[in-house]
Formats: C-alpha cells, structure tokens, sequence
C-alpha cells in the first residue's frame, strides 16, 4: 500500500511521475508544515502563501530529488527557509506586529505584553483564545534562531541532529538554543502554568 | 540575553528535564485543544493540480530498465564484473572460431584462369568450363565455337557452291523491286529458292546455303545479309566501304528462340514444299555439330553440347533424334 511507505520512496514514486504518491506526502505533512509556518511568521495570510510555496517548491525540484536525502529534512529546510526570507522582508516595514519584538533586543518584550490584559474569561472557548495569543506572542518573542529551533522540535517532533542540519549549526548550538527558548517561555507563561494543568 | 555556545552541560535530559516540563504541557495540551490549526482545503486542491501538471513522465519500461542499469553499473564492483565477463565471453568466441578453422591463415588457391594469351594465338577448343551453363555464353567459348562453325560454314560453301541452281526466270530483278512489292510469298513447289524472293530477310528452309537477299529501295542496295542456319552474314556491295568481318555468330538460346519463332512464321507460308526428309547438307552440318558436340562431351564442356544439340536438332530433327541424342559420349551431355 502506499500509505504505509516511506516517504522517501513516495518521493520517488512520484519522480516516477505517480501523482498519487504526492497526494500522500502532502496529506502527511501539510498540517504539521503549515502550523511550523504559522508560529513562524505569525500571520495566517502568510502561512498559507508560504505552505503553497513549500509545496510548490518540492513539486518542481522532485526530479533533482535523491532517494538518499531524508525528505523531511529537505521539506522542512524548504520551509524554514522560506519562513527566514518572509521575516527578513518583514523587519524592513516601518510598522511591527504585535507579537514581533520591540526593539532589536530580543528580551525587550512584545506589544501584547503592554497590552492591558483582559479579565480571566470565564468560559473554556474565551480561556483557549486568550491562552492562545499568549503562547503566540511568547513564541513571538523568542528571538528567530531560538523560535525556529523551538518550532522544530515541539511542532514538527524533529530530533536535534537533523534540526541541526536543516538550520546548519552544530548539534550543540541548536540544544543551546532549544533550552534558551524554553527558559524564556518558562518566564513568559509561569501565570499559565496552573491553568495548563488544570485543564483536562 | 542568550548566547549560542559552549554549552557543554547542554543535553536531553537537562533540556526534557521537570525544570521545563510545564512549558512543554501548556504548548502540548493547546496544540490538543485547537492551537494547531488546519490549512485552507483550497490550498490542497491547488498544489495537486500543480503536483499532476508538474509530474514527471511516468517512465516505460525500457527507461525504467535503463535507469536500473546505470545505476547497477555505476557501482566498481558490478562494473568491473560485467567488464571481465564481457571481455572472458568475447575471447572465448575467438578462441572457439580460431579452433575451427575459420581463424587459420589460409593460402590462396590457385586461380584457374589461365594467363593472358598473346594475341593471334588460337583458342583451345572446348576449355574446361565451370559447371554453370550460364557460362557457355562467354566471350571465350562464343568465339571458339563461332572459329569452329565459320570453318564449317566455309567447307560447307565451297561444297555446296557449284550446285547452286540458276536464278530462275521470273526472280525479279533488285533494280525493278520498288516499293518491296512482286514476288510474292509463296509457291516454290520443289524448286529449292523459289520461295525466297517473296520477302525480305526470309531465308528458305529447302535451302540450308542459299543467301536470301535483302534489297534495300533503291539501287544503292549494297548490303547483303546472308543467314545460314544461325549464321549471318553480311556482304557489302562494290560502291561500299569494305565491310568488317563477317558477322558470325552462334545463337544464344534467346536468339534461337527468335529464330524458332521467325521459321514458325515463315513455315506457315512454305510447309507445303517441306519434305520429311532434310536435305543433304543440313544433314552434314548436323553430322559435323555432332561430331564436334562429342569432342566437347569428352573435355566436359556440356553447355557447349547443349548449344550444338540445340542447332543440330534445328538444322535436322530425324537425325538428332536417330543419332545425335543417342551418342553416347554427347548423351552423358544432354
């Protein structure tokens, strides 16, 4: 069956011209890509361009593709890419975001964050709305290298090696850079952390 | 601020250590909840319609089978294998034909074309010739056989020379044969010739040496073509240049067939005067072509038979059939 094959040999199933067999790699990854994307950039119009442009991407280089490269890591180092050129490209307009840092410091804290914040909403849909924004803009906060290293690891479940490889820096610094990030969304949601365990 | 770095105590435990575990749960139990979200379904619909138009060819068989090949071959083991296999394979080829023969040096028979004669030099009658009959009809033989029958022609003329029988009365003159007209074709009765004058070219069958003459128009009338049995002659008048050689020749099979053909016409016209019998001189001929069929019987030149029993069965049936066939030497022939 091809739904239980590799996706390496699904890449070259569709080399073989099996469109069918891309079907399958884009169901396979296409949510887990876009939400990468999404936490990225923080901007859904974005992600969505950015996803079709990944995908689109694999689509015209499938014939350079190599059975030997892990498809992932080609996906993902597409998609990463893609995602530093849109927050490069977005650092020159004059005007930021509100989860985007606020100064070239990566500590100085986001627009959301002088937000005033809003009464605890009493109901779950109001709670996970505004638990949401907050992770948003704590990842938002993160400086790029750590939020991608963040991403990789907790959205796409990626081990630290073929993270190093998709970012190009040794092992190490990538697991510098992981607990970095997580010392910072430590401090940023220790107001959510009961409210994460209490939620069933 | 952080650093990248030198973090030596860096490792999964510390990193998927308690210290961050909240951390993990909170993103862990949102992502559950609805934090992740799902891409436009339009956005899939999109990139397989790109995904088939992009598609690369689905590649045959043959190209399947070429891509397995060279990557097979690219690899030195395999390569180096198929070289020595290639290579065994096409020595021991060699190696078997060699055995058989087929490599040895081989000498050069010796040609069985004679040298060069000089020129002048009689041809040897009857050379040995290839078993082929298409060969009788080489120059070579040709001209023996037309040297060995111009003799016969010759004897035969000077034989035959002093019965020629006077012109008879009503011949028409060549000078008053205008417009090829008078004559006639026919009659004849016994008279050998009688029938000659009738027509151009017609030689008489009665008349194995009589030269029937073709009158040209006019009187200029200066060539003469002579036909004995299958020999032609041509005779140039006094005002003419000197005429080559006599043009003699041995029918080929297709000329004998013309020539049959030609007689079968010109027999309808003097059957009535043809006796059973054939005049004396047909008989001499065909005596001679018999006695010389046997000379070319004993060198193994059987084409050249062939050709002779075809001219002397012409010249007279009832001694082909009596003698000629029935000689044993020009019967291993036939």
């Amino acid at each position: 069956m091809l739904t239980q094959e590799a996706d390496e040999d699904l890449m070259v199933r569709y080399q073989q011209g099996e469109v069918r067999a891309f079907e399958i790699l884009l169901g396979r990854h296409r949510r887990s890509v876009f939400n990468f994307i999404l936490r990225y950039v923080g901007d859904k119009e974005t992600a969505e361009d950015l996803l079709q442009e990944t995908f689109m991407r694999v689509i015209k280089g499938a014939e350079a593709y190599k059975r030997q490269a892990k498809f992932t890591t080609w996906l993902y180092t597409i998609a990463r890419n893609l995602c530093v050129d849109q927050t490069r490209r977005r650092k020159h307009r004059k005007h930021a975001s509100l989860d985007a840092p606020m100064a070239a410091d990566d500590d100085s804290g986001t627009l959301l964050d002088v937000l005033p914040s809003s009464e605890m909403a009493s109901d779950r849909k109001s709670v996970n709305k505004q638990l949401y924004q907050r992770l948003q803009g704590a990842i938002g906060a993160l400086s790029e290298e750590q939020r991608e290293v963040f991403l990789m690891r907790e959205f796409l479940d990626m081990p630290f090696k073929q993270i190093a490889d998709v970012v190009g820096v040794p092992e190490n610094t990538v697991k510098s850079r992981m607990r970095y990030a997580l010392e910072k969304l430590r401090l940023d949601l220790d107001e959510y952390k009961d409210l994460a365990k209490a939620v069933p | 601020m952080a650093t990248d770095g030198d973090p030596a105590d860096d490792d999964d435990a510390a990193l998927e250590g308690e210290r961050y575990q909240g951390v993990r749960d909170l993103f862990r139990r949102a992502r559950d909840e609805g934090f992740d979200e799902e891409p436009p379904a339009r956005l899939d619909a999109l990139l397989m319609a790109a995904a088939r138009e992009h598609a690369p060819k689905k590649a045959s068989f043959l190209e399947r089978v070429r891509r397995w090949l060279v990557s097979t071959m690219m690899q030195p083991a395999v390569a180096g294998a198929v070289a020595i296999a290639v290579i065994g394979g096409t020595a021991g080829v060699l190696y078997m034909k060699g055995k058989g023969g087929v490599a040895e040096p081989t000498v050069g028979a010796p040609s069985r074309d004679p040298a060069p004669r000089p020129a002048g030099e009689e041809a040897q009658p009857y050379r040995d010739l290839p078993a082929s009959g298409a060969a009788v009809k080489t120059s070579n033989d040709t001209a023996e056989l037309q040297a060995a029958l111009r003799q016969l022609e010759k004897d035969q003329r000077e034989r035959e020379a002093p019965l020629e029988p006077p012109e008879p009365l009503d011949r028409p003159k060549p000078e008053s044969r205008p417009g090829g007209g008078g004559g006639g074709g026919g009659g004849g009765g016994g008279t050998r010739g009688a029938g000659s004058t009738g027509g151009d070219s017609v030689a008489d069958p009665f008349a194995g040496t009589e030269k029937p003459v073709e009158f040209e128009p006019d009187d200029r009338a200066a060539t003469t073509v002579v036909a004995v049995g299958g020999v032609k002659t041509t005779i140039t008048g006094p005002n003419q240049p000197p005429p080559p050689p006599p043009d003699v020749t041995i029918a080929t099979d297709d000329e004998v067939r013309v020539e049959e053909e030609k007689d079968n016409v010109v027999g309808a016209a003097q059957s009535e005067g043809r006796s059973t019998t054939s005049s004396p001189s047909k008989r001499e001929q065909a005596e001679n072509l018999l006695r010389q069929a046997r000379t070319a019987a004993r060198n193994k030149n059987c084409a050249a038979v062939r050709t002779m029993a075809k001219r002397a069965k012409q010249l007279d049936a009832a001694y082909y059939n009596e003698t000629f066939v029935r000689d044993a030497a020009v019967k291993s022939c036939l």
